[in-house]
């Protein structure tokens, strides 16, 4: 069969959210893969810097549905820093509790939707119905099921009372048993097995030099965990281990994650038997200081880095958000290579993508002339006026024409 | 290594209540501390706009409506429940959360609320 | 009498009717297995007819006669083919001798139709289903045939009505077909494109597969088809696999619903428990496992030959 490349997405049932690979196919084979991203860029991070650093917060929470927790508390102790605040030892306790709740809801999550690709709805909806354990446990604690809001400059809003120390220790007996499930499971189902062993690879060193990070890069045996590796919050003080795989493939993602979930209910334990007492915030004056700072956090997808620059208001100079999904993504393109068209769905899902999450800064090409550059909004609204004008819809006499 | 492997769970899931919850026939109970509609008790606003201040999109507005009187309107479809806004307030009895989350409507003008305390 | 038997029982009415409950039974058991609720009875009809109020769009490279003919040559060849198969006595209502060689081959004429409604559709994700669709075709029709060659050659002959009647009369010889009727389920899971052998309309891979393009009526059509092939195959494999009749016409019946719905069930199970399978996972499944199962079928059946 003779070549062709067909486009995957932007719209394609297997994405969740817009993203395009552009697959050269020899039969189902794929020979070659682009990945184009950029379809979902919402200026957040312009945003930012025309709001003061309270309701930043926020928007910065709302980068990822998923993540949340992990993008605000990354900005937030870079504001920290910034600004030359000391959290209180509790807040970091109680940060660290939402972060390990949002790792086990965020991998159960990767687990269904993984069964899902694979046409393994069981596994799925199974899956799901677990998750909902979590999700209900964080809505107790935090008021909401997504977009928690527990950070605050300076600290936490929200308690963790002895109440809900109670609520949440009997859901983590119920989860052991489902993960020790999920784990035999995922370890010992032929059809699911057929389809994960040995497809989408990245070894060792391609996952070195495409920068790959969280279990993507542990399943290829890349010993990097940023929880270990650069401790914030309260990780210092936790023990717990970091899981390495070398299968490198899905399958040894999916490993990777179904232990990690391990590793967080004994972190979660840890934690509420030791939880510290003190105050829960310091106030963070609202103007802050000139200076710049760096915050790595080890999100569920992988490595989370925010950049601060604050030059004395109560605004943000320039914030930038680098999600894990930008540091994997390069390496989708190298795993497709070489698979069946049917391992897409499952090679893409495989390193958790979270496009809308990733997609910060977009450069305008020309194709004619092949120059690149940025486009303001009065230039790039032109733009779309007069494209539609060339295909014969006008804006202005729209109401007649439909 | 086995096919179906999952089959003993899903007879037992055969014979278990669905974990399908009914809404909107059957409600789930609201926790208590869930971050839902705001509620303000005009009586004791202090009029400080620290809640427009620091609303993240502009969805609280607190105007003067007489001799230290205050009306608070909130604009639903802007509001996105962070609970900055009871974060912010420096008395305690002004603005709270209430369970209230049923609040699509179909106009703009049907979004946009005089905020009371007895909602 | 034919014309009747052809429009209402057994033929189109009846089995449309039963093929949207067998579409419930296999939904609402799929999602329990799911520990989900389900949808309620009527959801099958529902979505029938809401799909006929739909628009029908043509893609404009199609051939547009084809495009909106192959719905209803696809229900016309079910239907066919049901009125072969014994239902609740061993006499179907027009058997012929050799009508279970037409059967399987009117049932082979569902996926060329949706082979030929990909390929006519002309879109990308159609094409591609079409073509798996074919080379799914390769690999379980073979298996199919086999297992349903082993009995025909035991009792001598090609009419399923005339298997069944045999199967009845020495119920004995019916258990030297399991390794058959194991091959049977399970070569049509893949004949009905379900999982794990759902690879032509793999829905997060490409999107709808064949049916990508169709909507509103012609697509309504299609779904009818594919409940009606839901009905037919459990009904030939209850009819020489589990020969259980009775004289009496209600009994009859009631015992042809427990043996579909029984078969039913197990295709349901099945789609519940595994994954999809790669296309060249399910053709090497079918051929290295499920033929020479098959061959085996029939070298028992041959040796029990002897002992008739």
């Amino acid at each position: 069969m003779a070549k062709v490349t067909i486009p995957l997405g932007p719209q394609h049932p297997a994405l969740k959210e817009p993203a395009n690979f552009a697959l050269s196919l020899d039969g189902e084979r794929i020979i070659g893969a682009a990945v184009n991203l950029g379809y979902n860029h919402r200026g957040i991070e312009k945003a930012c810097e025309s709001r003061n650093y309270t309701q930043t917060l926020y928007l910065i929470e709302r980068i990822c549905g998923i993540c949340s927790h992990s993008h605000s508390t990354a900005f937030a102790r870079a504001v920290e820093e910034v600004a030359g605040v000391e959290v209180p030892i509790r807040a970091e306790w109680i940060r660290t509790l939402v972060a390990e709740l949002e790792r086990l809801h965020s991998h159960m999550l990767w687990l269904g939707v993984a069964g899902h690709e694979l046409g393994f709805d069981t596994l799925f909806m199974v899956s799901w119905r677990d998750r909902e354990l979590v999700l209900d446990l964080l809505s107790k604690i935090t008021g909401n099921r997504v977009n928690y809001g527990v950070n605050k400059l300076g600290g936490v809003r929200c308690d963790i009372t002895q109440e809900h120390i109670d609520l949440i220790k009997p859901v983590l007996d119920q989860l052991d048993e489902s993960i020790k499930y999920y784990i035999e499971l995922v370890t010992n189902e032929r059809t699911l097995a057929a389809r994960m062993l040995g497809v989408g690879t990245l070894n060792y060193d391609d996952a070195v030099a495409y920068g790959a990070s969280g279990p993507v890069a542990r399943a290829a045996g890349v010993n990097r965990d940023t929880r270990r590796d650069d401790p914030y919050a309260a990780y210092p003080e936790i023990p717990f281990n970091v899981i390495i795989d070398d299968h490198a493939d899905v399958y040894g993602r999916a490993v990777v994650r179904a232990l990690e979930l391990v590793e967080s209910v004994k972190i979660i334990r840890f934690i509420l038997d030791n939880l510290p007492d003190g105050p829960l915030e310091t106030r963070v004056p609202r103007r802050i200081p000139e200076g710049e700072a760096f915050s790595r956090y080890e999100a569920p997808r992988g490595e989370d880095v925010h950049y601060i620059k604050g030059n004395g208001t109560d605004k943000p100079e320039r914030v930038k958000v680098r999600a894990p999904t930008m540091a994997n993504a390069a390496s989708v393109a190298l795993m497709l290579q070489g698979s069946y068209l049917a391992d897409v769905p499952i090679i893409v899902a495989a390193i958790d993508p979270c496009f809308s999450c990733t997609d910060r800064t977009i450069s305008v090409v020309d194709y004619s002339s092949g120059r690149e550059g940025t486009l303001d909004w009065q230039a790039l609204r032109k733009y779309s006026i007069d494209w539609y004008r060339s295909q014969g819809i006008a804006f202005d006499d729209l109401s007649r024409r439909m | 290594m086995k096919t179906g492997k999952i089959l003993p769970k899903a007879i037992k899931n055969l014979f278990s209540k669905p974990a399908t919850s009914e809404y909107p026939a059957k409600k789930d109970a609201i926790f208590d501390d869930y971050r839902g509609l705001i509620a303000y008790n005009a009586e004791a606003c202090i009029g400080c706009m620290s809640c427009k201040r620091d609303c993240p999109t502009g969805a609280i507005d607190i105007e003067k409506v007489g001799d230290k009187q205050y009306k608070a309107t909130l604009r639903i479809d802007r509001c996105v429940f962070c609970g900055q806004c009871v974060e912010s307030c420096p008395r305690d009895d002004a603005l709270w959360y209430t369970s209230e989350f049923e609040l699509a409507g179909l106009t703009k003008d049907a979004m946009k609320i005089d905020v009371l305390s007895d909602r | 009498m034919a014309i009747l038997s052809i429009l209402i029982f057994p033929g189109f009415l009846f089995l449309a009717f039963y093929g949207t409950v067998f579409e419930f039974i296999d939904r609402k058991v799929y999602a329990r297995l799911q520990n989900r609720k389900g949808p309620p009875w009527y959801q099958p009809i529902a979505d029938f007819i809401k799909l006929l109020g739909k628009e029908t769009i043509v893609p404009n490279e199609a051939n547009r006669t084809v495009f909106l003919l192959l719905p209803v040559v696809t229900v016309a060849a079910v239907t066919t083919a049901f009125l072969s198969v014994p239902i609740w006595s061993t006499q179907a209502a027009m058997p012929f001798s050799g009508d279970m060689i037409v059967v399987l081959v009117l049932l082979t004429i569902c996926p060329l139709t949706f082979f030929i409604a990909g390929w006519n559709s002309s879109s990308l994700y159609s094409t591609i289903g079409s073509q798996r669709v074919l080379t799914q075709l390769f690999a379980y029709e073979v298996p199919l045939l086999m297992s349903l060659i082993g009995p025909a050659i035991l009792t001598g002959s090609w009419s399923l009505s005339e298997i069944a009647a045999f199967y009845v009369d020495k119920p004995l010889f019916a258990l030297f077909n399991l390794p058959g009727f194991v091959v049977a389920i399970l070569a049509g899971q893949g004949k009905l494109e379900r999982v794990p052998f759902d690879t032509p309309d793999a829905e997060t891979e490409i999107v709808a597969g064949a049916f990508t393009e169709y909507s509103g009526r012609p697509y309504a059509f299609f779904r009818l088809a594919i409940d009606m092939e839901l009905v037919v195959l459990p009904a030939i494999f209850g009819a020489v696999f589990i020969p259980i009749f009775s004289a009496n016409l209600f009994v009859g019946f009631a015992l042809f619903v427990v043996k579909t719905v029984v078969i039913l069930l197990v295709l349901t199970a099945i789609r519940a428990i595994t994954a999809r399978l790669r296309i060249e996972q399910m053709v090497k499944f079918c051929w290295m496992f499920l033929v020479p199962l098959a061959l085996l079928q029939i070298l028992i059946n041959l040796f029990a030959k002897g002992l008739i």
